[in-house]
């Protein structure tokens, strides 16, 4: 009984969380002249203008652009600067990452708008340089926060035995540093990227001059909502669902691998 | 020493950037405050505490309150069950429910509205069965909905987190010492899970509180909550100094709640107890 209850709610969660989902699937294919359920009609028009939508797709564009760009350079100065905050001392440390950490704890709009008003000062024009070092900018801690925890997982003796032995410095980090973090640098790294492509506010504020990403493109025209928009969420959804196909076939097959092995 | 070159040779790019892009910020927005009408007054600070503003900020509060506790309600019960189906497809049910998270934030804001809009998928339903159509959208209600809907996955992630990590001798030994499932709930779980509560409440408060996007999409802009309030003080009403007077009173009430909040439990790798199994 309890456990038919748990599922219950599961699914029942489940079931409010994607309909609107699978509502939004339904109607990218719908004709778009029409919006009502008795009215219906096939077609695969709103997937056709979605790829001649040229402001759909350089938004799309843009976004991806933009989280690509800002993931890897986040990615590689938050490392640097993870492995220099592990190796400063503990009230040092924790200054320094209360002020690193600011971009995560505050609200999206107070750091846009922040941001907004010192690219006003540097008499950067708002584009899209603004907008990829905003979205840097607010990743960079996400990095940290996933990387320290691995730095304090390395075994000091390892790193010991290393200097005994005679490594460099640039050895030590690309051989036994590195590898260890590797995992944290990497989540990370897709951690930025869903950030980025998720974000609004920061990208509403720091771009301009006819630049958009699908948050600001939706919401510009939230107004009306055109179908090619409810093809692009189709695909983003179906792309989703691989993904996770993906990650449902690689644990099993570790957990296959696991029995074989025992 | 090698350790001290380090230091600031390598972090120098990174000092530069939490300068420029982290702490100028603030400062400016700082500076922007305190400027009313070419001088340096409180003008700004002053005209946030006139009632009609009060009553902005006190709405938003109250929303985001409702909210926040809304999330905290439906996440708790499913990280605990999702937390039990480890031995089964663990990462499959898991991932079920975060990836909304990996969808755009707009997409699924868009997507709540299109279910609760007037020619939308609850009303449709209602026109079948003969019934006539509701208005869902428009009040605090369907701003509160639109705000679960979207931020509930940040609630589940950290408790769910936390409470995978509990470990389960721990649980098998307060069922020998003879608690129930309540007992061990209330003894063992729920204390241990507050760092993921914590973290939970802070990723669903702060985003309720200050996105503007919640009215435009659920109330057709009318109402006005804090988010609204900065940005309309930026585009239309072009008052950079009062806009950036709320935005600093934003920060201060999310630093004081979070405070608040965290004062029941924190850890010291800052708050990164609830990604590590990420």
């Amino acid at each position: 009984m309890a456990k038919f209850l748990k599922n219950a709610y599961l699914f029942l969660i489940l079931f409010i969380m994607y309909s609107p989902i699978l509502v939004l699937v339904l109607f990218s294919f719908n004709n778009d002249k029409i919006k009502v359920w008795s009215n219906f009609e096939f077609s695969i028009k709103p997937y056709i203008d979605l790829f001649s939508n040229k402001a759909i797709l350089s938004a799309l564009f843009t976004t991806f652009a933009v989280a690509l760009i800002a993931a890897v350079v986040a990615s590689i100065i938050g490392t640097i600067a993870a492995i220099g905050f592990f190796k400063m001392r503990p009230a040092i440390r924790k200054a320094l990452t209360s002020v690193t950490y600011l971009p995560m704890m505050n609200a999206d709009i107070v750091t846009g708008i922040s941001l907004m008003l010192v690219f006003a000062l540097l008499h950067f024009a708002s584009g899209f340089l603004t907008l990829t070092l905003a979205h840097i900018t607010f990743c960079i801690p996400y990095v940290i926060v996933s990387v320290l925890p691995k730095l304090s997982g390395l075994n000091p003796s390892v790193l010991e035995a290393a200097r005994d032995l005679g490594a460099s410095q640039s050895c030590i980090f690309k051989k036994i540093i590195l590898p260890e973090i590797l995992p944290g640098v990497i989540t990370g790294f897709l951690l930025s990227v869903t950030l980025s492509i998720d974000d609004f506010m920061i990208s509403y504020y720091t771009t301009g001059a006819g630049v958009q990403t699908i948050s600001t493109y939706i919401y510009t025209n939230r107004q009306g909502i055109a179908p090619p928009i409810y093809a692009l969420s189709t695909i983003i959804f179906f792309i989703l669902m691989i993904l996770m196909l993906t990650v449902v076939f690689r644990s099993k097959g570790k957990n296959k691998k696991e029995e074989i092995s025992l | 020493m090698k350790a001290k070159s380090y230091s600031i040779f390598t972090m120098l790019p990174f000092y530069l950037w939490l300068a420029i892009f982290i702490v100028l910020p603030l400062v400016l927005l700082a500076l922007y405050s305190l400027k009313a009408g070419g001088t340096f007054s409180l003008d700004n600070y002053k005209k946030l505490f006139e009632p009609i503003y009060m009553s902005v900020l006190l709405r938003s509060l109250k929303l985001a309150t409702l909210a926040t506790l809304c999330c905290l309600l439906f996440a708790y019960p499913l990280a605990l069950i999702l937390s039990e189906t480890k031995k089964r497809q663990n990462p499959v049910w898991f991932f079920l429910f975060i990836a909304p998270m990996w969808m755009n934030f707009l997409i699924r804001t868009l997507a709540w509205r299109s279910i609760l809009d007037d020619s939308g998928a609850i009303n449709m339903i209602l026109e079948a069965l003969g019934l006539n159509k509701v208005t869902l959208l428009g009040g605090d209600g369907a701003i509160i909905s639109g705000m679960v809907y979207d931020l509930l996955p940040y609630m589940l992630f950290p408790i769910y987190n936390t409470v995978c990590q509990i470990p389960n001798h721990l649980l098998e030994a307060s069922r020998d010492l003879g608690a129930g499932y309540f007992g061990t709930l209330r003894r063992i779980i729920l204390p241990m899970s507050i760092p993921g509560i914590v973290s939970g409440i802070t990723m669903v408060f702060v985003p309720s509180v200050t996105t503007f996007v919640f009215t435009e999409f659920f109330a057709n802009g009318k109402g006005m909550l804090i988010g609204n309030l900065i940005e309309q003080q930026f585009s239309r009403a072009n008052n950079w100094g009062f806009g950036s007077a709320v935005s600093m009173l934003c920060m201060a009430v999310i630093v004081v709640c979070m405070w608040f909040v965290n004062s029941g439990g924190t850890d010291d790798k800052g708050g990164s107890a609830a990604w590590q199994s990420f």
